[in-house]
């Protein structure tokens, strides 16, 4: 399947079910572009196996981003149930696609606290796994190989305990 | 040391024979210490995976950008496509067909993930268990089938060498000498318990016992690795 293919498939339904919720075409847009990239990555290893309809895993990638735009606005005036207006998904696909949609979202999470890490942590962490060497590693960096890997090792415990923490938050 | 310091100094090989001995124990045993490590894989192969698929999803979007225009927005821009343009969007229609390849490949339950078997890389290790791990760990189930076998026999209490020996008799198509071997460990109490639910489940409906099969299944614990695939299955018994 083309990627023209999936944009002529898709986003006319798609659309018309955004906009009955309250975005405009240009949100329509971002949101249906922003959920094709988001898959792209959790796709990008090889080991992601997708257990439902392409088009329902689709639908609520961009439902839960028009979630979160209107969150972050605080826009009021959608009355109708997020849930309703969608009338060619059968129900028992919500599951998988629901379990699909959470594993998306607890990668995002852990690239997100990342961010909240210091300059330094961020930047030993990414490095290490784009590294072939830590030794090398440890030279571009200016450090010696045992601050390296004991430096990651405190990054690597706080990045964890940030995920777990907000795990159970959320 | 902390735990997180042995985590690091064990993934990236750097401790004794004997440091790596005791921290697969504790490994094997406890089951905090297990979590703490597959949280550390975890985060590992997300920031891996994250960061590695950057650059493919810059280019994505700049396949995707006209497309969106074209289908969303009310006028069109005017696009030049310079040789290089074009070079950009070829590369990112092979990364996108990549991706689609994955993503629209349907799932069967005997698509599971398995964790490698800590151990194993020790140089010049010679027992069955390090062996076997090599070896199983490389994807050569039928090669690592007898060490892992000798292993566990050679120490009941090795639950680890117990959980791949039982694996591997999985991936070699024997689900009824599987099953047993996890219905062991699902009576233990080990960090290996409640991956073994989903496996005894899956060896059991394999060999034609759907109620065994949906006993174990039911009870794979929301927050386990497993608890997906045991959903999975759960559907097809339904």
């Amino acid at each position: 399947m083309l990627l023209s293919e999936i944009y002529r498939k898709y986003a006319p339904s798609i659309t018309a079910y955004l906009k009955s919720k309250g975005a405009d075409t240009e949100e329509c847009g971002d949101i249906f572009q922003e959920s094709l990239i988001d898959i792209f990555k959790l796709a990008a290893d090889g080991k992601f196996v997708l257990t439902c309809p392409f088009e329902a895993f689709l639908l609520l990638i961009c439902k839960r981003k028009w979630i979160n735009l209107l969150k972050k606005k605080s826009r009021s005036g959608v009355t109708k149930s997020l849930d309703d207006g969608y009338p060619y998904l059968k129900d028992n696909t919500d599951a998988e696609a629901s379990a699909h949609a959470q594993q998306m979202e607890q990668e995002a999470l852990v690239m997100e606290l990342l961010e909240q890490l210091s300059e330094r942590c961020r930047e030993i962490i990414r490095a290490s796994y784009l590294s072939d060497s830590q030794q090398k590693l440890a030279e571009q960096l200016g450090v010696s190989y045992a601050y390296l890997r004991k430096k990651k090792s405190i990054c690597m415990s706080e990045l964890i305990e940030l995920v777990n923490h907000n795990r159970h938050q959320s | 040391m902390n735990l997180y310091e042995q985590i690091e100094a064990y993934i990236s090989e750097t401790l004794s024979p004997e440091e790596r001995s005791a921290f697969e124990r504790r490994l094997a045993q406890e089951p905090a210490v297990k979590k703490a490590y597959e949280d550390w894989l975890y985060t590992e192969a997300v920031v891996q995976k994250h960061e590695a698929a950057a650059a493919g999803a810059a280019q994505l979007r700049a396949v995707l950008e006209p497309l969106t225009r074209e289908h969303f927005r009310e006028k069109t821009a005017t696009v030049v496509r310079t040789g290089r343009v074009r070079k950009l969007v070829f590369a990112a229609v092979a990364v996108a067909a990549v991706l689609l390849l994955f993503v629209l490949t349907p799932a069967s339950i005997d698509r599971y993930p398995v964790t490698p078997m800590p151990n194993v890389v020790v140089r010049g290790a010679t027992d069955h268990g390090k062996e076997g791990g090599q070896l199983f760990n490389d994807q050569q189930y039928q090669a690592a089938l007898p060490h892992l076998k000798a292993a566990a026999a050679a120490n009941p209490e090795d639950v680890m060498a117990a959980f791949y020996y039982g694996v591997c008799l999985l991936k070699t198509e024997q689900p009824g000498a599987a099953l047993p071997v996890f219905e062991k460990l699902v009576q233990s109490s080990s960090a290996y318990q409640e991956d073994s639910y989903f496996f005894a489940a899956l060896c059991a409906y394999k060999t034609g016992n759907q109620e065994l099969a949906k006993k174990y299944a039911t009870v794979v614990p929301s927050n386990n690795l497993y608890h997906k695939n045991a959903a999975r299955l759960l559907k097809k018994l339904d």
